[in-house]
């Protein structure tokens, strides 16, 4: 190949860089914006006490944020629950609570993982409403 | 969706998955790391985590899986590289510059393919055995390199908290266009270098 060749190639490889650049700061600055608009940069907290080892826990989180993917461990910790809280409430025999996702358990218990995700959130909700700084 | 799969091996798991996890995307395979430590840094700041302890088995996971993969490329070498199927890109024109443009900055190359351009990390660590690089030199830009990345993405998580998810979008974009500007810096040294080498040609010519 020659010099000339090369020296082509790598001129359209920098063109096509430049244009993938350009294209990644509109989606980027695209993105940053919405997450302003969202409210995500208010949100934050302050990293001053983590850097001296155990920062302060962040807000209870809203209960439609709850997932298939999550585990009851998690739930009871991220909402501040007692932990047989939702075992009670829920009626959930299986051995393996609290360390099993939602969906699997909906699934071993031949429920509708999506309506049994809507009954936890309500449950969570609920305990929420009653106990607003957690357990 | 695949990142849910690994949320809740994370979730059931917890400092286990994050070494399994940061390990073999280290190592070899493309795996979702950015978004699992920054899922991690998030339950960290629900209290289901703790942020030093995530730190600390994040780290650990990534320089082991970084150094297992420099040490398979130094043990094996470009002969086994050659036998699985590699052996058009390893004689390539372009492979040898690549070689040695890297032997001239093997640490710096190191340190910011940790965090600065990630998906050539395990490029670069298989370069890094096949030019011999030495462990030591190896091992501290490497660590060094993965210490900002670790405790920028999984901060980052942390500080977002139960919104981490709409932040690890806007990183991954931020991860191109540092990867795309790394890209540029190297090919401008590529370019500057095939020139030196001309001009010396004509010169003693």
């Amino acid at each position: 190949m020659s010099n000339g060749d090369t020296g082509n190639r790598m001129k359209a490889v920098v063109a096509i860089l430049i244009v993938a650049l350009i294209v990644l700061a509109i989606l980027f600055g695209r993105d940053v914006m919405n997450l302003y608009r969202s409210g995500a940069f208010r949100r934050y907290r302050p990293i001053g006490p983590l850097l001296q080892g155990n920062g302060p826990r962040g807000p209870i989180p809203d209960a439609g944020h709850i997932e298939k993917w999550m585990t009851f461990r998690f739930i009871t910790v991220s909402f501040r629950l007692p932990t047989d809280y939702l075992k009670t409430t829920l009626d959930i025999r299986d051995t393996r609570y609290p360390n099993l996702t939602l969906d699997r358990y909906a699934k071993s218990a031949g429920l509708d993982p999506d309506t049994f995700v809507g009954a936890v959130r309500t449950d969570v909700r609920g305990y929420a409403d009653t106990h607003p700084a957690g357990n | 969706m695949l990142i849910t799969y690994f949320l809740s091996f994370l979730l059931l798991y917890r400092y286990a998955a994050i070494f399994v996890v940061t390990f073999l995307s280290s190592l070899v395979l493309p795996l979702p790391e950015s978004a699992f430590l920054m899922a991690a840094g998030a339950f960290a700041s629900q209290g289901y985590l703790e942020y030093p302890e995530v730190i600390a088995v994040g780290l650990a996971g990534t320089v082991a899986g970084d150094m297992s993969s420099y040490f398979l490329s130094r043990k094996y070498g470009k002969g086994f590289l050659m036998k699985i199927g590699f052996r058009r890109i390893l004689r390539a024109e372009w492979f040898r510059e690549l070689e040695e443009n890297f032997s001239e900055r093997a640490a710096s190359s190191v340190f910011f393919s940790r965090f600065a351009v990630t998906w050539l990390g395990t490029t670069v660590n298989v370069l890094s055995g096949l030019a011999k690089l030495r462990l030591r030199t190896f091992l501290w830009a490497d660590i060094a390199g993965e210490a900002i990345y670790v405790v920028a993405v999984v901060g980052t998580g942390y500080v977002f908290g139960d919104v981490w998810q709409n932040v690890s979008s806007v990183t991954e974009y931020l991860a191109g266009i540092l990867a795309i500007l790394m890209l540029l810096y190297f090919l401008r040294l590529m370019n500057r270098r095939r020139r030196r080498r001309k001009r010396s040609t004509v010169d003693s010519g």
